[in-house]
């Protein structure tokens, strides 16, 4: 569903060039759930943006089911990024101005969702992560968790082919982190793409396949068991 | 995203941020509101300027000997000296000459007015006299008027209130002239032509009558029923007493047509009635008074102005032919220089008042500016979040710029109110007339559309700038 061929980025910090990603292969099939790990300079976040069409790679080739979107326009990668790719971030992101249930109709507004159709939506989707009993509150009336199945909900709006989550679990107690997770793991089963990245190993655990990045190059590419032992 | 989702986003942020939306709405309010009624000022100008120049009054250009004319411009400050000419008096083959060499649709003539007693208003015993007043009459644009006293030689410029105040003792008031005279029109048959004046009944003079002084009136409507109520005035006689004293007997040949039918008498106290009361003889027809020459000569000429032509340039023509034929010793006076003077002085004043505010308005617009780029920083994340969600940089750049143009177009509706009130400020305390109609409104919009497309296109693109993998990081 997803290849990386040589995928490299590199970007300078004042005059020093980082090199972020070197020569990345990877292939991700779907209904995978991946986690991708690494020290903090180890290209995952760097990973993640290119994955999720928010960064262009410096050089490679980046291939969405066949379809070589390194070289799409601007208007054509929002279009795949908001029917593609579900974000789910570590500070939740969502907006503060809009109430649980408007957060989630945003990347439905997108798409062009008629108004009725979208909050219908978000609704169920709100339901989905257990948050239907508060789709009128605000983010900052909302505790971290559930700020978090909230994004989860934004992430699910257009049923993308691939969530992309940034240490979805970072900001969280453990036991929210652990729901978070769960969910993840659920919406997982039912067939939907997850790439988690994140530097917990317990986090990365919970997931069934395992990259691990070092200096922007893969280092270990494997399940979870064999990567375990 | 749907346009209207774009608009309730925009209007959301607003709210958001109330009292600074506010703020700039007010500015690019009061800043419209300011220009939307100096244009309101200009337009009232410029509907004046059309009233007069289809006013016959200013189409009428006079011919004066430059002796006794002191040139006015409209300018109040400028002193301008008796010029030391000889004399001329204008004669029957002057205006025969101009008539002849200048162009169609210029149409020259000569009126002098006077007040005629008459023995149908007066009865015989009647003992008021008003022998002093004659001459031209002549409404300025001012509202009040002057009339020529001759009271010798010399020519004097006197206003209402003075001859009121220094009428002479005989006379007792306007109104008591009116009982007893009828205001005569000593005319040429070009002031006819020029003025378009229809008859109800009868037949107008002829050239020939003006040449031979036959003893022919045609009435103003009103006078002929005053005179005559319900009967044919057409061969009656009416008696008038000229100047010196002698009687005639005038034959009626004509009544005008109603002029005016919605004036009365009661403006004849401040020296003038309707035109309805008035007659009109052949130029020649009565005798001069006590203080002409023996010679017929008349002081000015009048030179009716068609609406074929352009005033301005008619006049140019005038005044070529004028010297031409005099050699500057006559001056050609109109209200149209002066009347020019006044309205590009308001035009001025307001250009200057509208620079101003158009200065204020561009203040306002950078602050605006500046409060749209703070905007655009606080948002950065969101910037980033909307574009991880499926925003692009030309989808940033609209919300943003919608965005402005909503405040835009709030200050400007802001604006239009204000104005409205502006005006009727302005109108109770300088009395400036000031005329907002459509055309003013929108302008005021389209200002408001291009103040906020001022504001807001450099921030709208400097959000559609931000990098989102850099905006997400911020926390």
């Amino acid at each position: 569903m997803i290849r990386l061929e040589k995928i490299s980025k590199e970007y300078f910090m004042g005059e020093v060039e980082i090199k972020a990603l070197d020569s990345v292969d990877l292939a991700i099939q779907r209904g995978e759930f991946i986690s991708i790990m690494g020290p903090s300079g180890s290209g995952k976040s760097t990973m993640l943006h290119i994955l999720g069409a928010l960064d262009q790679p410096s050089s490679g080739c980046y291939y969405l089911e066949d379809v070589a979107i390194t070289e799409l326009s601007d208007q054509e990668l929002s279009r795949i990024r908001n029917k593609h790719f579900g974000f789910i971030f570590q500070s939740y992101n969502l907006f503060n101005e809009l109430t649980a249930l408007e957060n989630v109709t945003v990347p439905m507004m997108y798409a062009k969702f008629p108004k009725r159709e979208r909050n219908e939506l978000a609704r169920t989707l709100l339901e989905r992560v257990g948050m239907g009993h508060r789709v009128s509150h605000y983010p900052n009336q909302l505790s971290g968790g559930e700020q978090q199945r909230v994004a989860i909900a934004r992430a699910l709006a257009n049923n993308p082919t691939l969530i992309l989550a940034d240490e979805p679990t970072g900001n969280l107690a453990t036991d929210q982190g652990e729901e978070i997770l769960r969910i993840l793991s659920e919406l997982n089963e039912q067939g939907t793409t997850v790439v988690i990245v994140t530097h917990d190993s317990k986090v990365a655990q919970s997931a069934k396949r395992l990259i691990q990045l070092r200096d922007g190059r893969i280092v270990n590419d494997a399940p979870i068991q064999k990567a375990i032992s | 995203m749907l346009f209207t989702d774009k608009i309730r986003w925009a209007f959301r942020h607003s709210r958001r941020r109330f009292f600074e939306s506010l703020l700039i709405v007010l500015t690019i309010g009061l800043g419209i509101s300011v220009v939307v009624a100096i244009l309101g000022l200009f337009s009232h100008v410029t509907q004046q300027q059309s009233a007069w120049m289809n006013d016959k009054h200013f189409r009428t250009v006079q011919l004066y000997s430059a002796d006794s004319f002191r040139a006015h411009d409209g300018s109040p400050l400028k002193v301008v000296p008796m010029i030391e000419r000889e004399k001329v008096d204008f004669t029957l083959d002057d205006l025969a000459e101009l008539k002849n060499s200048l162009p169609e649709g210029l149409f020259v003539y000569i009126q002098e007015n006077t007040m005629l007693r008459s023995k149908l208003l007066a009865g015989d015993e009647s003992e008021v006299t008003i022998s002093n007043i004659s001459g031209s009459g002549g409404v300025e644009f001012g509202g009040s008027f002057s009339v020529t006293m001759q009271v010798s030689e010399e020519i004097t410029e006197v206003t209402t209130e003075e001859i009121i105040e220094e009428r002479p003792s005989s006379l007792t008031s306007f109104e008591d002239i009116f009982e007893t005279h009828i205001a005569i029109n000593q005319i040429t048959s070009d002031f006819i032509t020029f003025n378009e004046l229809e008859l109800e009944s009868g037949t107008w003079f002829t050239d020939k009558d003006v040449d031979d002084g036959n003893k022919v009136i045609v009435l103003g409507s009103k006078l002929a029923t005053q005179l005559f109520e319900d009967q044919d005035p057409i061969g009656k006689v009416v008696p008038l007493t000229s100047h010196t004293g002698v009687e005639y007997d005038f034959i009626v040949i004509g009544v005008v047509a109603l002029i005016h039918d919605d004036l009365d008498e009661s403006f004849s106290g401040m020296g003038f009635r309707s035109e309805d009361y008035s007659a009109y003889v052949p130029l020649t027809a009565v005798e001069r008074s006590y203080f002409e020459s023996d010679e017929l000569t008349f002081h000015s000429i009048s030179i009716g102005v068609s609406f074929e032509w352009d005033l301005g340039k008619a006049i140019e023509v005038i005044e070529t032919e004028v010297n031409r034929y005099f050699g500057g010793a006559v001056v050609v006076s109109s209200s149209y220089a002066s009347q020019k003077e006044t309205e590009q002085m308001s035009k001025k004043i307001g250009l200057v008042i509208g620079l101003f505010a158009s200065v204020g308005l561009v203040i306002a617009t950078i602050n605006i500016l500046n409060l749209m780029l703070a905007r655009v920083l606080t948002r950065t994340k969101s910037v980033g979040i909307m574009i991880a969600l499926g925003g692009n940089s030309a989808s940033i750049f609209s919300e943003f710029l919608l965005e402005a143009i909503i405040l835009g177009l709030f200050g400007a509706l802001l604006g239009i109110i204000l104005s409205f009130g502006l005006a009727k400020i302005l109108q109770l305390l300088v009395l400036i007339s000031i005329s907002i109609k459509l055309p003013q409104l929108l302008i005021g919009i389209g200002l408001g559309l291009v103040v906020s497309l001022l504001f807001g296109v450099y921030p709208a693109y400097q959000a559609a700038k931000i990098n989102p993998v850099d905006a997400l990081r911020i926390e």
